[in-house]
């Protein structure tokens, strides 16, 4: 009977689903033994998602309206109070008020004893990344797309009138470049505080660092590479363009959002960022420049591309515990397989997916074919699957052991603060 | 014997009767102050010996004294201490220069003092919370201030993205928005010193610093004790403008010790390390109470003797 | 010294007249740009051209659907009211007795409810979320009130039984002759004559609990759907703080009414606060 209640609810939402998964999904509603064998879809379903300047509560709510009209499910979107879902996800589980369905983060030793496995819904197989993120062969989570984490957005213009013919594939073109700009009156390079800080310079290591030591979360992990010696070379070069003015140093109070506008403003060079700028850039609108993308460089002898670092995007995974846990799944299954949701959130955050019909803009297709010629997609911060770092909260720490590099630590200190706190709290 | 007893028996049932009222009159408030207050402390000193990430089904683990070495040992945490400790002592040396400056100004009462007055505490009822974000905007790399300054030709200044402009920054926004308060209070105590002492000390032709000097300073000497104490003492917990003004930030500089616990340990699921520098914060604003409490008994002890 | 008054006077206002100024000066920069476009802001952000002036982004921080700030509004205040009545209610008894019993034991009862006015309440929040969570009062109203209540408690009790001490031991004893109860005697008696510590406790309470970001922020969360006007605040500013046409106008409407209120009322908070700072 609740078989078959789901299956109707289900189908009513099909307008846009590809109706053989959804068929798929209700044969195996009744065997998968799950929750939804038990439990019928309604009432209210808690989703705790990260709100951002283009991903806000209306984006969220438009988002799972067509949902809530098929299924009558009602959908409470929740913002995090801390700084962001990663922070807010563990206190709400200590709390014992954990929302059904959590977006934005992955799974790790703590919280995966807390969510329902997913491997068994047959929805979720053939889903992107999935088995990349799988902890095991245990599947925790599910997304719509790639996130492209390794991108160098760069003003055409000003690499024109720098006298820059072609974007630099070493860390010495690079660095020279950066000169260049700077000679010709621009920011050479933008980057941003808060989270930024760290984030972009991970970013443009990612093809260096994986080439020089493949899979090195893992290394870590196994105590046979040292996190700090690894990213030393990268601090090296932060070190060597603060000195020369390449960055500013006061980057590091400065907004996110305000880097963003630096660079639509049109006086900066390059601003490593993640494929998610697309989004911003076409928001934008018309620019005074053109913008162009390129692989970060890598050491000389290393081949380029180098491997890109790459995220699932819009991450999905259900609360073990959800008193709603039909509706969880339900909605979860909308939200990676149904068409319009799918559509939605790929033109929201500049998200990546192979063979999607959404229509890409020129700056979108370059970083597609960046995508496609990456020799390889790889974990980035902390990792994921099953090449993860023996530690949780990476990504804070290590942005603050950069900012450290704005604010005159060496190198050399940088990589040893990040090995004591590695060894503090493996 | 039989009737001693009886007698004694009345009293008694009344003396009970009257124990049982009193204690209905205590009881509610012990209650409500041993469980959300006491209960939680004790807490916090068992899980400050466990290892223990919070979740419902994770058994806190007994692991000695490990969580205070690392809270000494962790330079971040030391750190934290540090900025805690100099925001406590510079804050508390700030606010009280401030408020006891602008209460020997604003002392007589008129519609101007008045005026000022509200000015100087309005910032207080703002919540440190907004007013972090108000001077955010203001002192940001592209905020108000270096706007300004750029337009004037001047470069901008690195408020909150240096390290130790960034603290100093956070000291003089919560200043800004602490000292009204103290200044009522020392507004409070110059009302206490009779007007004819200032009086006779102006006739016997004393300036006015040697008034101050000779008279103010001693008369409002335990106000001072106090104020400078319990001003550090509630800014050794500072965490609403770290929040909204530095997010801890730039590497770390500005973190506090409750910012640590609240916005980094907590959610990096430390419960045992959280709670071990809970206490350490406890016992070091039970230290500076004790301070009080002795600084407090003597400064009377001096003032009895002097009367 | 005394040759000059007028010149000092007139430094001593002239000097009072610019820091007051420039105490308002954050405040005019907010009211000012709550009515501008952020190029407006980032280009001008000392002076308006109120030609171009628009209340867009007022309307537009009004109707915020994670934070309507009328309901930002009545639940701080319902909490601040909440607050009062039970910690006078519990407080004005329980002082009542401990300053009229001369017995070690509540002595010692009264100096261990003074000892809680040191222990810094944000940093017990951890511990108090796992008590909270026992009595399945996580992420309600009521939890967040007891344990707003509980951290006014100390320093509640120690003003009160300090003040109690001092009124005449007669007219309680005189209550009692007459055979009055306890109850009627502390309420009926000894309450109204308290009216001045009650008020600075009343101003004191009510500005903590106010001003208090960290407590509702972690008991209330996210699920609640409960916010107060600080974790209303956050919630509609801390993600977008460079954003200055959502910054400027929140903050603006959230503090308008506070200081209508705190300028109102300003000579009965001002001088409660006087009153109590000077018996505490």
């Amino acid at each position: 009977m609740s078989v078959l209640r789901w299956g109707r609810g289900h189908i009513a939402l099909a307008a846009g689903t590809v109706s053989l998964l959804a068929l798929a999904g209700c044969g195996n509603g009744g065997s998968s033994g799950g929750g939804n064998a038990d439990g019928e879809v309604g009432g209210e379903v808690r989703m705790l998602v990260n709100l951002t300047d283009n991903l806000d509560q209306s984006y969220w709510e438009d988002l799972v309206a067509p949902f809530e009209e098929a299924t009558g499910v009602d959908v409470k979107i929740e913002g995090p109070t801390g700084a962001s879902v990663a922070e807010t996800f563990p206190q709400q589980l200590a709390a014992g008020n954990a929302p059904d369905v959590i977006q934005s983060i992955f799974p790790d030793d703590d919280t995966m004893p807390q969510l329902l496995d997913l491997s068994d819904l047959p929805w979720v197989e053939g889903t992107p990344m999935v088995d990349d993120y799988a902890i095991d062969g245990a599947r925790y989570v599910v997304g719509i797309g790639s996130q492209t984490q390794s991108l160098v957005f760069y003003n055409k213009t000003a690499f024109e009138e720098a006298g820059i013919t072609e974007t630099p594939t070493t860390w010495d073109e690079f660095t020279e470049d950066l000169g260049r700009l700077k000679d010709a009156g621009y920011t050479p390079m933008q980057t941003a505080g808060q989270f930024e800080t760290g984030l972009q310079l991970q970013q443009l290591f990612h093809p260096t660092l994986n080439t020089s030591h493949p899979q090195w979360q893992s290394a870590v992990a196994d105590e046979e590479l040292s996190a700090g010696e690894a990213y030393l070379p990268m601090f090296q070069h932060y070190a060597d363009w603060l000195d020369a003015g390449y960055i500013a140093q006061d980057d590091v109070g400065l907004d996110p959002s305000s880097a963003d506008g630096n660079f639509i403003g049109g006086q900066v060079g390059v601003y490593p960022q993640g494929s998610w700028f697309v989004a911003t850039l076409e928001d934008a609108g018309e620019l005074p420049f053109e913008v162009g993308v390129f692989s970060p460089p890598v050491d000389a002898g290393q081949d380029y591309p180098g491997p890109q670092g790459a995220t699932m995007a819009d991450p999905y995974m259900i609360n073990a515990a959800t008193g709603n846990m039909a509706s969880a799944q339900a909605l979860v299954e909308y939200l990676v397989t149904d068409e319009t949701a799918i559509e939605t959130q790929l033109s929201a955050d500049g998200v990546f997916r192979q063979d999607s019909g959404v229509q890409q803009t020129p700056i979108g297709e370059q970083v597609q074919q960046i995508l496609d010629e990456a020799p390889e997609l790889v974990a980035v911060g902390e990792g994921f699957g099953d090449t993860r770092l023996p530690v949780t909260g990476f990504n804070p720490k290590f942005t603050e052991i950069v900012q450290g590099l704005y604010t005159g630590q060496s190198p050399q200190q940088a990589a040893d603060a990040l090995d004591d706190w590695i060894s503090e709290n493996r | 014997m039989a009737r001693i007893m009886t007698k004694r028996t009345a009293p008694r049932r009344r003396v009970w009767r009257e124990a049982t009222v009193r204690a209905g009159m205590v009881v509610p408030a012990l209650v409500l102050y041993v469980g959300l207050l006491v209960v939680p402390v004790g807490y916090a000193v068992y899980y400050s010996f466990t290892d223990y990430n919070g979740f419902p089904n994770q058994v806190p683990e007994f692991i000695g004294w490990d969580n205070y070495k690392r809270v000494f040992q962790s330079s971040d945490i030391t750190d934290s201490m540090v900025v805690t400790g100099t925001v406590a002592l510079a804050g508390a040396v700030l606010v009280n220069l401030a408020a006891l400056g602008l209460a020997l100004l604003l002392q007589q009462t008129n519609r101007f003092n008045t005026f000022g007055r509200v000015v100087m505490f309005y910032p207080h009822v703002l919540s440190a919370l907004v007013v972090g974000f108000l001077w955010q905007a203001m002192l940001g790399p592209q905020g108000v201030v270096n706007t300004m300054m750029d337009k004037v030709g001047h470069s901008s200044l690195p408020f909150l993205s240096n390290p130790t402009w960034a603290l100093w920054s956070m000291i003089f926004v919560i200043a800004w928005s602490l000292f009204g308060v103290q200044l009522v209070l020392y507004l409070a105590g110059l009302q206490t010193i009779p007007a004819d002492l200032i009086e006779a000390a102006r006739i016997d032709g004393a300036g006015r610093w040697q008034t101050f000097r000779a008279v103010t300073w001693p008369a409002l000497a335990p106000t001072v004790t106090v104020a400078i104490i319990t001003s550090g003492i509630s800014l050794l917990k500072t965490y609403d403008v770290v929040v909204s003004l530095t997010g801890g930030g730039p590497a770390g500089s500005t973190q506090t010790l409750a910012y640590s616990i609240l916005a980094v340990s907590f959610p990096g699921r430390k419960i045992g390390l959280a709670s071990a520098e809970a206490v350490v914060l406890i016992i070091a604003a039970a230290v500076l109470a004790f301070t009080v409490l002795a600084l407090r008994r003597r400064a009377e002890e001096g003032a009895e003797s002097i009367g | 010294m005394t040759r000059s008054p007028r010149l000092a006077a007139m430094v001593r206002i002239a000097f009072l007249s610019v820091l007051s100024a420039a105490m308002l000066i954050p405040m005019y920069i907010l009211v000012i740009n709550a009515f501008k476009s952020q190029q407006d802001i980032l280009k001008n952000p000392f002076t308006i051209d109120l030609s171009a002036a628009t209340t867009e982004y007022l309307t537009a921080a009004w109707n915020n659907p994670d934070f309507s700030i009328p309901k930002g509004y009545l639940i701080t205040l319902g909490l601040v009211a909440c607050v009062n009545v039970i910690s006078i209610g519990l407080c004005v008894p329980a002082a009542y007795v401990l300053a009229r019993t001369p017995k070690p034991l509540f002595r010692l009862i009264l100096m261990f409810f003074v000892a809680g006015m040191f222990i810094p309440t944000q940093v017990i929040l951890i511990p108090v979320i796992f008590v909270l969570r026992r009595l399945t009062l996580m992420g309600t109203f009521p939890g967040l009130v007891l344990f707003m209540t509980a951290t006014t408690i100390p320093f509640t009790l120690f003003v009160f039984t300090g003040y109690i001490r001092v009124l005449p031991r007669a007219l309680d004893e005189a209550a009692a002759i007459d055979g009055a109860g306890r109850w009627y005697t502390v309420w009926r008696i000894v309450f109204p004559l308290m009216r001045p510590i009650v008020a600075t406790a009343f101003i004191l309470n009510s500005l903590s609990v106010w001003n208090d970001f960290a407590s509702p922020q972690v008991i209330l969360g996210p699920g609640s759907g409960i916010y107060t006007v600080t974790t209303g605040v956050y919630a509609a500013v801390g993600q977008y703080s460079a954003d200055y046409t959502k910054v400027f106008p929140t903050l603006l409407l959230a503090v308008i009414p506070i200081l209508i209120i705190f300028v109102a009322m300003q000579r009965h908070i001002m001088r409660g606060l006087a009153a109590g700072s000077i018996k505490g």
